[in-house]
């Protein structure tokens, strides 16, 4: 605003707005965000920068899709058996308490993060590769999608907090412990998902999400898991169901690795689970640069693409209303599930998965 | 002159072959339908059968299958004192199914015990206590007798075999009576078309009865062809007729997650491994799972290395029966040629187990078996529920944890050491009946020396407990 009337930002081609998250704190109050911003400006000057958007892998989620004409096929309801989406951090609150404690996990992660993760593996194939192509698209696919039961939110959404635990080998504090959270906090600082989209491409396939603070381990990909044969001939040697699965690293090791039965050396036929790994650093050397770096230049040049639409925004605010409405009440703090440091997550979380005969990756 | 039944379809059945892969749909024809007779004229009355099945034209020539015989001893205990104390009306099978579990319940309900729904050693206890009070006219079992029968029709489509069923009976002692028949569970697919056929032969007596029938029994066993023997029970050295049988056949067959003291019971098992008897323990190939689970957290090659790098292994199995959990230290212990020096048991709600080994180059290894409270193990007690392999040396790649869906990582993972681990969590493959296990065990031949070398192991860690 301020910088609208000290008319900072007059001409559309040469003044750029860049905004760092939280873009709100929910539906409304983006919808409100966005109407100041417009007033001030136009969206083609408004650049919301999401880091996540500007690592190799997440940029190459589309490439892959896109570029390749044998994964395509496959990406739909009738191979895909479901989606996990994983964002592991190690780290506690980290002085950070002023903020976190309004936002938490919801708010700090999968908002802005998960959700653009999502959208990449989710969308539709783009018209080509200009901004408003691609952010359509985006916008498509979360118009589309909603938490799987609206009715119990309990069966489709788990939130967590961590108690004191283990870090590298040392006792790290709980979350309420930490400098500047309350000690009857009820933020979460864990969180997971399960999303489905009403359209052609994914009716009927969950999406599950999960992120943490305090996690084992620092860690983000994306992993499709692929339907089981329609009939075994072989069995496993260890006697598994043993999913194709696709895994897109984004940190650490960058990367792509696929899952897949081979004959175990010996005179029967047994299966075994191998990994066919490719790996950014060792196919091309060190080269990912700093994503914000990326996305700067990309700003300066004037390109939209790896960067957030307004409405994008909103239609990804939309889907977590209902579970706002719920976790932000006031409540006392003994309805938050709780989680040691360095564990993955609460026990609540695991079952949201076996209640559906499926598991969360161990990472 | 027993006329032999017309080839009449029976039914016809999805082969039992394995859970995964169902055969194609397989005839069982009847040739002769289970037929009282003599002792002596067992073997007179079986090639009578073929005798009279050859001479008959337009129907396919029943072959009878020149596989291996297999003696199966069935005490079928309990099944027997819940019929004779009114609990159990279905048939005495050896099937412990939900009529079985409802009787189960119902004796224990009457009896004021836990309801478990399974026989523990505490309602067997009982059972046996009620049971020994009744005066001897009254332990008569009115049930139908089916052993013998269900398990053959489980294996007999994959494995034709001549099966001699033991089944002892309580009361007094009358002798022992003999039972023939034969069945037909595959058909051939050649011009002529033929039947492969089995033998089956059922005896019953109490006890000492079948004891005194020892030789007879052992000279049931088809000359030339392999011999098996699947022992239902402990393993009792003292029994004639188990010594008979023992000396008789090539493989005695055991089940490690029936005993209920089996640290007892793997001693005398490998006494006789020693005095080179091929025992094979059903009970083993339960952990084959695990064991792969456990070998492909090594291949890749960076943490190959790492595997000599382990001295420390924790072993959740359910509580009721480490008989699993011991193999597979045993087998772990036995790969990496750890020698197992101390034991020690300091008890506690996990029943907690200390096995300290030393590892090539004097590694000091330690080992922890805790017993795990379970709501319900199933079937089978004792099934492994999690592995952790770790290190102290923080710098080796190798800290490994398997976890099974039914209990969860939790407990593996708690302390930090999701950090560092790989971690896989396990379908769990609890319960793996003894009658699929068997059909596996039959197709292997000659002795297994993991197995010998793992229980080798396992009774030197034994030794140690008895010191």
């Amino acid at each position: 605003m301020q910088l609208g009337t000290a008319d900072m930002l007059p001409d559309p081609a040469k003044h750029r707005l860049v905004i760092e998250k939280p873009f709100g704190k929910d539906l409304t109050s983006a919808q409100a965000l966005n109407q100041v911003v417009r007033k001030v400006c136009d969206e083609k000057q408004v650049y919301r920068i999401d880091h996540y958007l500007g690592k190799e892998t997440v940029q190459n989620l589309m490439v892959f899709r896109f570029a390749n004409a044998i994964f395509e096929p496959l990406w739909n309801r009738q191979y895909v058996d479901h989606l996990q989406i994983t964002v592991a951090e190690t780290v506690g609150l980290e002085g950070r308490a002023g903020y976190y404690e309004t936002a938490g996990a919801l708010r700090d992660m999968v908002q802005n993060h998960l959700m653009q993760l999502f959208c990449l593996s989710a969308m539709e194939p783009p018209n080509s590769l200009d901004a408003d192509s691609i952010r359509n698209e985006k916008v498509k696919v979360l118009q589309a999608t909603h938490i799987a039961d609206i009715d119990h939110i309990e069966n489709s959404a788990i939130r967590g907090q961590y108690t004191a635990g283990w870090r590298d080998g040392r006792m790290v504090p709980g979350y309420r412990d930490e400098d500047g959270a309350s000690p009857g906090s009820t933020t979460p600082t864990y969180a997971s998902l399960k999303l489905y989209i009403d359209n052609w491409r994914w009716k009927g396939v969950p999406i599950y999400m999960r992120t943490g603070k305090r996690m084992p381990k620092k860690v983000t990909e994306i992993a499709i898991q692929f339907k089981e044969v329609p009939f075994l001939m072989f069995q496993s040697a260890s006697r598994q169901a043993n999913p194709n699965v696709l895994a897109l690293r984004i940190q650490p090791d960058e990367g792509i690795s696929m899952r897949f039965e081979v004959k175990t050396p010996g005179t029967s036929l047994r299966t075994r689970s191998v990994d066919m790994d490719f790996r950014y650093d060792t196919a091309f050397g060190q080269a990912n640069t700093d994503a914000y770096a990326r996305l700067l230049v990309d700003c300066m040049l004037g390109d939209q693409t790896l960067f957030t639409r307004g409405d994008e925004v909103e239609a990804s605010w939309r889907i977590l209303t209902p579970l706002l409405n719920v976790w932000d009440a006031p409540a006392p703090p003994e309805v938050i599930p709780l989680y040691e440091a360095g564990s993955w997550g609460p026990i609540e979380a695991e079952l949201l998965l076996n209640r559906d005969n499926r598991r969360w990756r161990r990472l | 002159m027993p006329h032999p039944s017309s080839l009449s379809k029976l039914k016809t059945q999805n082969s039992p072959l394995t859970t995964h892969a169902p055969m194609t749909t397989t005839p069982l024809v009847t040739l002769q339908k289970p037929k009282d007779i003599s002792l002596n004229e067992i073997e007179a009355e079986l090639s009578q059968i073929w005798h009279s099945q050859n001479g008959d034209k337009g129907t396919p020539a029943a072959i009878r299958a020149t596989t291996f015989s297999m003696v199966v001893y069935e005490p079928e205990e309990f099944q027997q004192l819940l019929a004779i104390l009114g609990f159990y009306k279905s048939p005495i099978d050896g099937v412990h199914g939900s009529a079985t579990k409802e009787a189960v319940l119902a004796a224990q309900k009457s009896y004021g015990l836990r309801l478990t729904g399974r026989v523990d050693t505490e309602t067997l206890a009982k059972l046996r206590e009620e049971v020994a009070r009744l005066p001897v006219d009254r332990l008569r079992v009115p049930n139908m007798d089916a052993r013998g029968y269900t398990l053959s029709e489980a294996i007999a489509v994959q494995n034709p075999c001549r099966i001699i069923t033991l089944s002892p009976i309580f009361g007094e002692d009358q002798g022992v009576t003999a039972q023939v028949s034969a069945y037909c569970p595959i058909e051939k697919t050649t011009s002529s078309g033929s039947l492969i056929c089995c033998e089956y032969i059922t005896l019953r007596g109490t006890k000492e009865a079948l004891n005194r029938v020892s030789s007879m029994v052992s000279s049931l066993l088809i000359p030339g062809l392999p011999k098996f023997v699947w022992w239902k029970a402990t393993p009792n050295p003292e029994q004639e007729l188990f010594k008979k049988l023992e000396e008789n056949c090539n493989c005695l067959i055991l089940d490690s997650s029936y005993f209920s003291d089996p640290e007892a019971e793997f001693l005398k098992i490998q006494e006789m491994i020693e005095s080179d008897t091929y025992v094979a323990d059903l009970n083993w190939h339960r952990l084959s799972a695990w064991q792969e689970l456990a070998a492909s957290a090594f291949d890749p090659p960076e943490r190959r290395v790492a595997l000599s790098e382990i001295d420390r292994i924790t072993i959740d199995y359910e509580k009721g029966n480490a008989a699993q959990a011991l193999m597979f230290l045993g087998w772990f212990a036995s790969r990496l040629n750890w020698q197992p020096g101390a034991y020690t048991e300091t008890g506690g709600d996990y029943d907690l187990k200390h096995i300290h080994f030393t590892g090539t180059n004097g590694l000091a290894i330690a080992a922890e078996l805790a017993a795990i409270p379970t709501a319900d193990a199933g079937e089978i007690i004792g099934d492994l529920i999690g592995l952790r392999l770790t290190s102290t040396n923080l710098n080796a790649d190798c800290c490994t944890i398997l976890c099974s869906e039914s209990t969860g990582c939790m407990r593996m993972e708690a302390g930090g050491s999701a950090q560092s681990c790989r971690t896989e969590q396990v379908t769990a493959t609890n319960d793996q009946k003894a009658e699929f296990l068997l059909s596996q065990q039959l197709q292997r031949w000659g002795r297994d020396p993991l197995y010998e070398e793992s229980l080798a192991v396992v009774a030197k860690i034994l030794q140690l407990q008895k010191n």
